[in-house]
Order: C-alpha cells, then sequence, then structure tokens
C-alpha cells in the first residue's frame, strides 16, 4: 500500500502539473496567438478526471475525507470496533460498485469506438479511471478490514 | 415508487453519514440503493459510475483545484503576515485593536483565497502569540477569528460561489463575485462593532502606534498580493478572461512571487501540489458523487415534492425562504458547506427562482447561512481549526461565540430581505 501510494503521488504531481500548463497555454494561445487551441482544453478536461478520481483515492489512503465522526468517539470500545469494520465494508462495496460500474462504462465505450474529437484518443482510457480507482478504494479497505481483524 | 425512491436515498445518507462513513462515499452509495428500486444492480452500477465520470467533463471546474493550488502557494509565500501588517495599519488605533486586526486580515485573507478555514488558520496562528503576550483572553480571541475567517467565502474569488454556479446550472459567476463583496464586508464590521464594545469593557490594550514611515513600507509590502486580486477578479469582471482561465493565472502569478520572495524550493513545492490534491479531491470526489444524487432526486421529482410541501406551510416567497434558511442552518451545524451546497442547491433553487427570487442573492443568502454552520459545533471546521490553533477548549470558547453567533444570525436577516446588499454592485456593473 505504501508503494501504491508513493505511485500515486507522483502520478498526481504530473497530472497537476501538466494540468497547470495546458490551462496556461489555453491562455496564450487564445490572447497572444489569437487561436484558442482545441488540443489543451480538451487535455485539461480529461486531466481533471483523472486528477479528481486518482486525488480521490489517494485521498481515501489518507484517511483524508470529509466525514462526520461524532458517534464513533463516543461508544465503547467494542461497538467502535464493530463500527470500523462496518465501515471497511461499507467502502468495499463503494469500490465494488465503482469497479463493476466503470468497467461496464469503459467496455460500453471500447464497443462504440468512441474518439475524443481533438486528441483522437478513445473515451474508454479516460474512462479507465473509474474501474482502477474503484478496485484500489476496494483493496484499501479489504486490507485494513483483515489489519483490525487481526 | 417515488416515495420509495426518496425514502431509501434519505434513510440511506442519514445512516451512512452519522455512522462515519466519508460523505463522498455516502452521497454516492445512498444514490446507487435508491437506484436498486429502478434498475436492476448492473444497470445501478453503470449509472452510478457514469454520471460521476460525465460530472467531471468540465472545463469550468478546473477552477477549483487551481484557486485551492494558488492559495497554498501563497500560505508558504508569506502572504499572511504581510497581509496581517496592512489589517493592523487599518485598525491599530481602535479599541482593542488586536481582534480587529484579525477581522480585517481574514477579510483580505480571503480577498486572495477562496478557503475560510485556511484564513483562520493561517491568520490564528499569527495573532495567536501576539494576542497572548497582550494578556488578551484567548477564547474570545478564537471566537473572533472563528466567526470572521467565513468573509473569505463570500469575498471573492471563493471557491463555494463557483460550486454554486456551477450546480444552480449556470448564474454568472462574476455576478456572484461581486454580489459577495458587500456580505462580506458587513460580516466583518459588524463583528468589528461588537469586538468594540467587548473591548471597551474589558479594556483590552491596542497596537503601539507606528510612524507614518512604517505604515508605508508595510502598505508597499503588501501590494504584490493586492495586485492579484486586481489581476484575477478585474479580469473576470472586466470580462477579459473566464474564471478558468483566472485561476490559472492566480497560480502562475502566486508561483511568480513565491518564487521572488525566495521563499519556494522543490520539497515546498512538491508539498504543496500534493496538499492541493487532497483539498481539490475532496471537493471534486463530491462534486461527482453529489451528480449521480441530484440525478436520482431529478428523476423522482423530489424537488417539486419538497416545494409542494413548504408551499403547504405559504404561498408567501419570504416565509418560503424563511423556512428554507431554518433548514439551511440546522443542517450546517452538522454539514460542511461543500456538501451541502451540492445536496440541497438543486432542491431548493428551483423552488426560489419560481417564486421569482434572484438567483445571485439566492447563492448569496445560502453561502452566508451555511457559513454560520462552519462555526458552529457539532460539526464546525472553522470551529475546529480557530481553537486548536489558539490552543483553547471549544467549550470554554461557546461563551464567547453565541453573541457573535447572534450577530451573523442578523446579518443573515438583513441579507435576505434587503437583495441590494447583494445585487446593487453586480447592477451598477451591468453584469446582471
Amino acid at each position: 500500500m505504501s508503494k501504491l501510494k508513493a505511485f500515486l503521488e507522483y502520478l498526481l504531481i504530473i497530472v497537476f502539473s501538466v494540468l497547470v500548463f495546458a490551462v496556461v497555454w489555453q491562455i496564450l494561445s487564445r490572447y497572444i496567438f489569437n487561436q484558442p487551441s482545441t488540443v489543451t482544453e480538451e487535455l485539461a478536461r480529461f486531466l481533471l478526471i483523472w486528477l479528481a478520481l486518482f486525488g480521490a483515492s489517494y485521498t481515501f489512503l489518507e484517511r483524508g475525507h470529509l466525514s462526520i465522526d461524532l458517534f464513533s468517539e463516543k461508544i465503547s470500545m467494542e461497538k467502535r470496533y464493530i463500527l470500523l469494520l462496518s465501515l471497511d465494508l461499507v467502502a468495499a462495496l463503494f469500490g465494488i460498485i465503482l469497479t463493476i460500474g466503470g468497467a461496464l462504462l469503459v467496455y460500453r465505450n471500447f464497443e462504440l469506438g468512441q474518439l475524443t474529437p481533438a486528441l483522437q484518443i478513445p473515451m474508454a482510457v479516460i474512462y479507465l479511471a473509474a474501474p482502477l480507482n474503484g478496485l484500489i478504494i476496494l483493496a484499501h479497505s479489504f486490507s485494513e478490514f483483515t489489519r483490525r481483524r487481526a | 415508487m417515488e416515495v420509495l425512491v426518496m425514502g431509501t436515498l434519505f434513510i440511506s445518507f442519514f445512516i451512512f453519514l452519522f455512522a462515519g462513513v466519508p460523505i463522498s462515499l455516502g452521497v454516492a452509495l445512498s444514490s446507487f440503493l435508491s437506484l436498486l428500486v429502478l434498475f436492476p444492480a448492473d444497470t445501478a452500477a453503470l449509472i452510478t459510475a457514469q454520471k460521476m465520470m460525465t460530472s467531471l467533463d468540465s472545463f469550468g471546474i478546473l477552477a477549483i483545484p487551481f484557486f485551492i493550488l494558488a492559495g497554498n502557494i501563497m500560505n508558504t509565500g508569506g502572504i499572511a503576515i504581510r497581509l496581517v501588517n496592512l489589517a493592523r495599519v487599518f485598525t491599530g488605533s481602535l479599541p482593542g485593536s488586536l481582534a480587529h486586526t484579525n477581522i480585517i486580515a481574514n477579510m483580505l485573507f480571503g480577498s486572495i483565497s477562496g478557503s475560510a478555514a485556511s484564513s483562520a488558520a493561517a491568520v490564528g496562528s499569527i495573532m495567536s502569540p501576539i494576542q497572548r503576550k497582550e494578556n488578551y483572553d484567548m477564547n474570545y480571541c478564537a471566537a473572533i477569528n472563528i466567526t470572521s475567517c467565513p468573509a473569505g467565502l463570500l469575498i471573492p474569488p471563493s471557491n463555494v460561489l463557483i460550486l454554486y454556479s456551477l450546480v444552480s446550472g449556470g448564474t454568472s459567476i462574476a455576478a456572484l463575485f461581486v454580489a459577495g463583496y458587500l456580505p462580506g464586508i458587513l460580516l466583518s464590521l459588524s463583528l468589528m462593532v461588537v469586538a468594540g464594545i467587548i473591548a471597551k469593557k474589558n479594556n483590552f490594550p491596542s497596537w503601539e502606534r507606528l510612524s507614518g514611515i512604517e505604515n508605508f513600507v508595510i502598505f508597499l509590502r503588501a501590494i504584490p498580493a493586492l495586485l492579484l486580486v486586481i489581476i484575477v477578479i478585474g479580469g473576470i469582471i472586466g470580462g477579459i478572461f473566464t474564471a478558468t482561465e483566472a485561476s490559472g493565472i492566480a497560480v502562475v502569478y502566486a508561483l511568480f512571487l513565491a518564487f521572488i520572495y525566495r521563499e519556494m524550493n522543490r520539497e515546498k513545492l512538491k508539498n504543496v501540489i500534493i496538499q492541493s490534491v487532497k483539498s481539490s479531491s475532496i471537493v471534486l470526489f463530491l462534486i461527482s458523487a453529489s451528480s449521480v444524487m441530484s440525478w436520482v432526486m431529478a428523476i423522482a421529482n423530489i424537488p417539486t415534492f419538497i416545494s409542494q410541501g413548504l408551499l403547504t406551510i405559504s404561498n408567501e416567497p419570504w416565509v418560503i425562504l424563511i423556512c428554507i434558511n431554518i433548514i439551511l442552518l440546522i443542517v450546517g451545524t452538522f454539514l460542511d458547506f461543500t456538501p451541502a451546497v451540492l445536496i440541497f442547491t438543486p432542491i431548493f433553487f428551483p423552488i426560489v427562482t419560481s417564486m421569482g427570487i434572484d438567483p445571485v442573492h439566492f447563492g448569496i443568502i445560502m453561502i452566508f447561512n451555511l457559513s454560520i454552520g462552519i462555526c458552529t459545533p457539532p460539526v464546525g471546521n472553522a470551529l475546529f481549526i480557530g481553537c486548536s490553533i489558539a490552543n483553547v477548549k471549544i467549550q470554554n470558547v461557546l461563551r464567547h461565540l453565541i453573541p457573535l453567533y447572534l450577530v451573523l444570525i442578523v446579518d443573515l436577516v438583513l441579507i435576505m430581505l434587503v437583495p441590494g446588499i447583494s445585487l446593487s454592485i453586480p447592477k451598477l456593473m451591468g453584469l446582471m
């Protein structure tokens, strides 16, 4: 899991940096060269999807997402143990839904052979972010669950 | 059928929420479960994934991670101390001036960053040691810092206003941005009035006087930061560039400043990017998950259902608006403003606009309302951060917070009753 986290960190830094360059180039092309680049706008939109999804699963590994933990602090150790285990299962369920739903989405777009207008890459590649991050969330909740049980 | 969908959605959402499931996951899962009422499991999963992906495919949303990144770069670049000093110039001679400086610094910080919590952290961590040295009651200081930081949510650039613009179906960002100025200033000034009264009563000391030259130097040092406001907000209002383009420029400008001040290196930059990825993806993933929920709500006609419910109470727009505000105040006590805006805008927006309330006006009312929620227990981001920065206990701060909550509620009522507070500047500038 720690290797995965380090990999995600590098990936996200690259995605975010390219995103900044793409938008800056977009602005320059519009104002200085008077010819807005369609490639950079599309690239930026797709990188945003990757930033959001991979960023979300990275934040999930870091337990950074907003949540309300009013009750988990007030209940007994035993009940808390059960609550935490069920929270892992709920997260795993979400991982399964995102993996399966995402895989179906990728498969459909792959079958249709849909290409993006400017960059001409398959939409399926962009949507791959959904099942991949579903798997990351599933794997993390599974490892948390087994760690807690042990 | 609709009732079953709605029941599944709300009940499962509240169970997930209070059990401590991350809010974004809870939103997506409860939407999935209510889709199961209508579709087989594989279709429901496909719809969930599809809505989550397509909702992110938008150039407009890009402004959110960029403003977060720009704000974080400026935090490391020593901007906060320059703004605190500038606030001191304006407020130094007032009674109990350390509290006033805190309020104005939060306002200034809000005008370069779009986040209330980072403002409370940055300004609070500079002010706390000084306030402690001058023997201020730290519980009171924390209360002032907590309640004044939401000015940053109203004063542009504001990520939550961008969010509202997106979910309300394209309310003008430029109009929303300038509409936030007066309400943000109202919030700060009304808190200063109370702070002044409290300071007189308790004889809190003021800052030492500064000479004219010192004031001038402080002003000069703050100019680069203030210039960003002019470039970014001026550019958006003047129609020179879009909010997304402006946010890109803000990133480049912040980087430029940080390197000029020699306060940035590779290691710091790496941390800033990772930190920004985290804050951004929390918001982006919430946008993504809520899009499934708002789709489910639309097919189950939930907004219509709720508006019919509200209309049985009264036909009077003001009564409905007051009901909505009471609901939002309650929601705000436990839910952060980002999920609250994402979940409740699709429900309330059609109701209020059909009653003839201006979308920009409603946006400002909603954000002002929800920003009170971040200062209140049981869950309040600003409350938690403000107390931990000042190193005080929440239960001790509450006594000082209660009169300030009342001030904020009076402000909210004013903003609700007098549309001009929000709308006069955008109208004056021809933005609406």
